[in-house]
């Protein structure tokens, strides 16, 4: 998708990031789950919150703020690429059914607004007619 | 598919509590059993649960950088636990030693029913998983539309 700018902008190519994302982690909850009762195994999780917040916190220089309660977009988009799994102790089940049905409606609503997107796209290319 | 790795995971997970089940099942049937081939009362079996990592192909390895941290779940072995035998007296039972003792299978059927109770939870964990799977790669079909 990279090249083509102008169609598809920062939007769809962060989108399809967080959707990657979301993947990785259905993945490793369900690794999670597998591994519930395997003695010695650590429960694993990805480091996208954490690499997120500081990704925010390392101001970057393409948007002026204002306001201190302006979000910096940053790099969110490189925080999704360098994505590291952290172990965090033993499974506990209801936390990873928890993040299973949080990363379920994460994904479905990134898909949402992703074919908002485009069906904006669609109109604009329509020139708001019929 | 990307989520392919997903729904493999879960089924490593149901197919290892499935596993367990069959065992405690075995269990719970021979909780009064005291001749087996070996000779010996039957005895009781546990399973031992393995982490092994999710890649099992070349392409896999390549397409996910991170394919090989993420860990399926295998049965490495069945194995008999090893306690003692329960002592029981019963002078009629045709088993029993010339002091009228029957060695019988050391089966708590509490214990079994815990275990089952937590073999079923984790089937269930992992079936939900992999619900969730599917229902994110139907979602994923939903792009453009």
């Amino acid at each position: 998708m990279g090249d083509s700018k102008l169609v598809f902008d920062r939007t769809v190519q962060l989108m399809q990031d967080r959707l990657s994302l979301s993947s990785l982690n259905q993945k490793v909850i369900s690794g999670n789950l597998a591994n519930l009762n395997t003695p010695g195994y650590s429960a694993k999780e990805t480091s996208f919150e954490h690499v997120l917040r500081e990704s925010m916190e390392q101001a970057g220089t393409r948007l002026t703020l204002s306001d201190p309660g302006h979000l910096d977009p940053g790099d969110a988009g490189a925080a999704m690429q360098n994505v590291e799994l952290l172990e965090t102790g033993p499974v506990d089940l209801d936390t990873e059914m928890m993040k299973l049905s949080r990363n379920s409606m994460e994904y479905q609503f990134i898909v949402t607004m992703l074919n908002k997107k485009f069906s904006m796209m669609k109109t604009a290319i329509g020139e708001g007619g019929l | 598919m990307d989520l392919d790795n997903a729904f493999k995971i879960s089924a490593s997970g149901l197919r290892a509590s499935r596993t367990w089940l069959n065992v405690i099942s075995a269990n719970l049937a021979n909780a009064n059993t005291t001749r087996t081939a070996s000779g010996k009362p039957y005895e009781r079996r546990t399973v031992i649960y393995e982490s092994v990592p999710s890649v099992d192909s070349f392409s896999e390895i390549y397409d996910g950088a991170l394919g090989e941290d993420l860990e399926k779940v295998r049965v490495n072995a069945v194995v008999p636990d090893g306690r003692d035998f329960k002592e029981v007296y019963d002078p009629s039972h045709p088993d029993a030693d010339v002091d009228g003792v029957v060695k019988m299978p050391n089966i708590n059927s509490v214990e079994e029913m815990a275990n089952l109770v937590m073999a079923s939870r984790a089937y269930e964990a992992n079936l939900a998983a992999m619900a969730t799977a599917r229902q994110l790669a139907l979602k994923a079909l939903e792009i453009g539309k």
